[in-house]
């Protein structure tokens, strides 16, 4: 049942005849989120797909611009697509309401020649933060802009995660310091899907504490949920493309309008073609890199019914407006449940039944939840990491930030965190900023945005060059993963097989090829150094977290064609050593031997926990298990103890291994749930094999892990009270 | 959180990117033929090898010879030179006739309609008063040009004529040439970096006097920001090689960034675009240099080409050695002191086109 308030006191004037003459009733969230910023409150909405949470942020700002003539909003999307869309909505309400708000979009696409009156005259402005990155050094050309910002709305919060989400937690840091500068301090409103940690993350992202809106007014129409396990009897195995397939014929087929999602671009187009071989009516696919008349419409038919059903990748995910559908089927889990909602919201806007279908890969996260619903309905959502404490990360925002103005070391304590004026200290070391009377000024020659990426750890560059033209420029890292030798590449929907990685010249030469095989490229990592920053006991061992260097060796990759593994090639690049965030929990050497008593092997136990665990995480962060890395040793180099590590996968840390410290127990007994109840006999891809597992899954121990996770939880948490001799030892 | 043990070579990471590291080829001037001063790539190694055996041991203030200036912002380095200059500049009454001429500054009024006017022998806008359609329009501008309201005029020719037009040369007519400020900078880059050195030039009486502010270090960038703002009044116009794109933009720019007051919009006289529209085919390209070659006669011996001006600034910050200043300092100042002379150059030529 939709439940509705009327805002107190009432709506400005013209927002109120607004309101009345489209019939508009306000949802109790929404005249929360109104009733917070009157009351100077920053807000982070978290109400579901399609409760209206557009209408949500525009009717206060819409109601701010009027009583305040001057004041001016900024509305950040994480694409510019969305931008597109949102653009739509934000004009035909200010055209009703503020019609000299002018809302307009200001991003790479926006003419040379309509740049300047935006800045000067728009009173709504619409951009992404990879714009904002590159326009926040001209503050004195948007001088204006700046000194009226009354509203900054940052819509799909969500979507901030990892590294791109430490980068922009700070860049929104670098634009805050820029408003103040000009005396502004606007009230901050997030929209994002639901989330599991969603005041501690806005605190993080944006410096502010907010006030979280999670129950919504809006009505929601009967759905029926459907968890299909096509890998359930073990002995009656489908594919999850096969059974989506069938699944989506018969939707089609009883006339219900349905959108089928995959986890790949490569699957959309498989999935559709076969769905559509068996079906009269074509059955398009919709993914990003589609020219965007071609993208509109698929959007106009989908809209208008002319096509019955369509297979899409995330891209029609959130925002497009798309109408509602009847049906949506999930081809694989989308890797959040978060996730798994925004798509399944694509059915049923209005109060008609709809239908949402997940159907289970054989990965161990989609097999969990098939064996547990009550965990995949009744669990909190995921929490999202990010950390902006990165130093690699930050160390490049603090050039760019003092690019922008004088940086002095109360602004560094201020708006970028403890570790900052350190770091500002060995850039003025290093050259790059200068120590004035003012502050530290940017004195390289180099344009700070330019040389800062917002993505990425600024690590070393390589050029993947094909034909002699430049495709793409990526961090060695990822080039490590997706583009070594023999790798299969995806660039804006074309295929490339990588010929040669130079990490002399930095470059690496690639054919653009149409292939039917995929490459997964195998690693195992190795902690070099490791610091402890703190500890715990609990589950029986004695868990940690701290800084580590981490060398990753890349031995092999496995050539797959439709999923099946057809070769495995060795490759020989050098070891990546990087400095990192882990957790780690370990045991001790007695724990081990009465494991191997007991008949199992301790190594492949802990080699096996070591994957599930890991396979696991994304459970309660907001991450792929391809972010992850993990080691697991009998005796560690350090303590000499066996130990389990798992760490970011990225230079500096993406906050994930720290999320997943402090959510261990969780996620252990869900490892625990996963590894007793895989009905396999020793191992499978569903539980304990690893698809990027550097020492082909060997060895592994099903039985000790399951038998050695049993005995931790057993266990239990206990507090630090219990064991005092344990949590005083500190490594350092 | 960071840890300065484990996690090294953050600075390092940046030092590289940030720091000018001119390789040999990027020492080539990316346009061949006009640097008769620099003849490969090399020489701008050795001059500055030279430069800094020569100063080796000496101070800022030993090199050039100045005096410290104080501002509200701190204090910097100014350097005066003076030589002599008798600017040569039609009277006013030209730049009416001018206006009065072009009968296109009236709305309506495009090449075509013009055309015909000039064929039924209207040629002056007093002509059209009388005129039904543009008789309105034309009494504004013949009133205007009457009670020299030049700052009406010069913002209507903004919106009816495109920023080469010889107009707005005959509009810096009516500044008084005490009031023409010559103005060039140096800077660390294109944009969002320091400005290193400030440099004006200003006609007093029979000379041109020259004010270099020199940043000894990145600290007294605003009070050389300020000092060049003090000297930017109302009554002022720049006159400029590109500065209504890039020099002025970037004062702006940099006095934004320390939070220092700056004028809006002064009058501005951008002699690039006219040297475009007078001397393109002339010429192969309208740099500074080229425009010197051909039109004044005068070739730079041993310039240093702008591209390089950072890397020499760096050399001079890192080692505190004077030297590499020295060109710098001297080429800021030939591109003040020829601005004068060129202007002259493209006055003559908007008057007397067949010159």
């Amino acid at each position: 049942m939709a439940q509705f308030e009327e805002p107190d006191p009432p709506l400005e004037k013209h927002v109120g005849e607004y309101c009345r003459r489209n019939h508009l009733r306000l949802y109790t969230h929404q005249t929360a989120t109104r009733t917070a910023v009157h009351e100077g409150r920053d807000v982070m909405l978290v109400t579901p797909t399609a409760s209206g949470k557009t209408l949500a942020y525009l009717i206060p700002i819409m109601e701010g611009l009027r009583t305040d003539p001057t004041a001016r909003a900024l509305m950040l999307f994480p694409t510019k697509a969305l931008t597109r869309d949102q653009l739509k909505t934000a004009t035909s309400l200010s055209d009703a309401i503020v019609p000299d708000a002018k809302p307009a979009v200001y991003d790479g696409d926006t003419p040379k020649n309509r740049r300047k009156n935006i800045r000067e005259s728009s009173r709504i402005i619409l951009s992404n933060p990879h714009e904002l990155h590159h326009i926040l050094s001209w503050h004195s050309l948007w001088q204006g802009f700046w000194k009226n910002l009354r509203y900054l709305v940052i819509d799909e919060a969500h979507r901030y995660r990892g590294v791109a989400g430490s980068h922009a937690a700070l860049l929104f840091r670098r634009m805050l310091r820029v408003a103040a500068f000009y005396g502004s301090h606007p009230r901050i409103i997030l929209a994002s899907a639901t989330i599991g940690n969603p005041s501690p993350f806005a605190y993080t992202l944006t410096g502010r504490d907010v006030s979280v809106i999670h129950s919504s007014g809006a009505p929601e129409g009967p759905r029926s949920f459907l968890l299909y396990n096509p890998y359930f009897p073990p002995e009656q195995r489908d594919t999850t493309y096969r059974a989506a397939a069938s699944l989506m014929q018969y939707c089609v087929a009883q006339d219900l309008q349905t959108l089928t999602f995959t986890n790949s671009r490569k699957g959309a187009e498989t999935l559709a073609s076969m769905t559509g071989r068996h079906h009269s009516e074509k059955i398009p696919a919709y993914r990003a890199g589609y020219l965007p008349g071609d993208r509109r419409k698929l959007e106009q038919g989908l809209k208008s019914g002319s096509f019955r059903g369509i297979v899409s990748t995330d891209a029609l995910e959130v925002g497009i407006d798309i109408g509602s559908l009847d049906s949506v089927i999930m081809a694989g889990f989308p890797g959040s449940r978060n996730a798994t909602w925004q798509r399944s919201g694509r059915a049923g806007r209005t109060t008609r039944h709809a239908l949402s279908v997940l159907v289970a890969s054989e990965n161990p996260l989609d097999q969990y939840y098939m064996h547990h619903p009550e965990a995949f309905f009744g669990r909190p959502a995921e929490n999202v990491a990010i950390s902006p404490e990165n130093p690699y990360i930050l160390a490049g925002h603090l050039l760019c930030a003092a690019a922008e103005l004088p940086l002095t070391g109360e602004d560094c304590s201020i708006w970028f965190g403890p570790s900052a004026s350190g770091i500002a200290e060995e850039l003025i070391q290093g050259g790059a900023l200068t120590h004035t009377r003012r502050g530290a000024v940017y004195s390289g020659s180099a344009r700070p945005a330019e040389i800062v990426r917002i993505s990425g750890t600024g690590g070393k560059q390589l050029k993947i060059i094909s034909d002699g033209k430049l495709i793409e420029t990526i961090e060695i890292g990822q080039a490590y993963r997706e583009a070594h030798p023999g790798a299969v590449f995806l660039h804006a929907g074309d295929t490339y097989l990588i010929r040669t990685l130079d990490l002399e010249t930095g470059i690496i030469r690639a054919d653009r090829t149409k292939v039917d095989f995929q490459t997964t490229v195998h690693s195992s990592g190795q902690p070099e150094s490791v610091v402890e920053s703190k500890n715990t006991r609990t589950y029986g061992c004695r868990l940690s977290f701290g800084n580590v260097v981490v060398s990753e060796h890349y031995p092999f990759y496995q050539v797959k064609r439709y999923g099946k593994p057809v070769s495995t090639e060795p490759l020989s690049l050098p070891s990546l050593k990087f400095a990192t965030e882990a957790f780690w929990f370990s045991f001790t050497p007695e724990e081990m031997k009465a494991l191997e008593q007991a008949g199992f092997d301790p190594a492949g136990t802990l080699h096996a926990i070591e994957h599930a665990l890991i396979a696991m995480m994304p459970a309660e962060v907001l991450c792929d298990r391809q972010d992850l890395g993990g080691f697991s040793t009998l005796c560690a180099a350090d303590t000499g103890m066996p130990t389990i590590m798992v760490y970011d996968g990225y230079e500096g840390g993406a906050g994930l291994a720290a999320t997943g410290f402090n959510r261990f127990e969780e996620i252990l007994r869900m490892t625990h749930e996963l590894i007793t109840e895989c009905p396999c006999e020793s191992g499978c891809p569903s539980c304990i094999f690893s698809p990027k597992c550097g020492s082909m899954n060997q060895p592994l121990d099903k039985a000790g892990a399951a038998t050695l996770l049993g005995m931790m939880c057993r266990a239990g948490k206990i507090s630090a009270d219990d064991e005092p001799s344990f949590t005083c030892d500190n490594a350092e | 959180m960071y840890d300065r043990k484990l996690i090294t070579g953050i600075a390092d990471r940046w030092a590289g990117e940030t720091a000018v590291t001119y390789g040999t080829n990027a020492c080539i001037p990316k346009q061949q033929g006009w640097f008769p001063g620099i003849p490969s790539p090399m020489t701008a190694h050795t001059m500055q090898h030279a430069l800094l055996a020569e100063y080796e041991g000496c101070t800022v203030e030993e090199a050039f010879d100045g005096h410290e200036i104080e501002t509200q912002q701190g204090t910097c380095y100014a350097i005066e030179t003076s030589e002599e200059l008798e600017l040569a500049r039609p009277d006013i009454p030209a730049l009416s006739d001018a206006i009065m001429q072009e009968l296109r500054l009236i709305p309506g009024i495009g090449k075509i309609t013009a055309e015909k006017f000039h064929q039924r022998g209207i040629q002056d806008i007093s002509d059209l008063i009388t005129h039904p359609r543009f008789g309105a329009d034309a009494r504004i501008i013949a009133d205007a040009a009457d009670e020299n309201d030049w700052t009406f005029l010069e913002a209507h020719c903004r919106r009816r004529c495109t920023a080469s037009d010889n107009l707005f040369l005959l509009f810096s007519l009516v500044t008084h040439p005490s009031d023409l400020l010559f103005f060039d900078i140096e800077t660390l880059g294109i944009f969002s970096r320091p400005v290193i050195l400030f440099g004006a030039g200003r006609i007093e009486g029979r000379s041109l006097k020259v004010t270099q502010y020199l940043l000894r270090n990145i600290g007294e960038e605003p009070a050389a920001i300020s000092a060049v703002m003090e000297e930017i009044t109302e009554n002022t116009r720049l006159v400029t090689y590109n500065g209504r794109a890039f020099d002025y933009p970037y004062l702006r720019d940099r006095a934004g960034y320390y939070g220092i007051p700056s004028v809006n919009d002064p009058a501005h006289t951008d002699l690039l675009h006219h040297v475009r529209r007078q001397w393109k085919r002339e010429m192969p390209d309208c740099r500074l240099g080229t425009v010197e070659g051909k039109i004044l006669g005068q070739y730079r011996k041993e310039d240093l080409p702008g591209s390089m001006v950072p890397w020499y600034y760096q050399t001079y910050r890192r080692t505190g050695n004077p030297g590499p200043l020295v060109p710098i300092i001297e080429h800021n100042r030939l591109d003040i002191t020829n601005l004068p002379l060129i202007y002259e150059r493209l006055l003559e030529g908007c008057l007397c086109p067949s010159h």
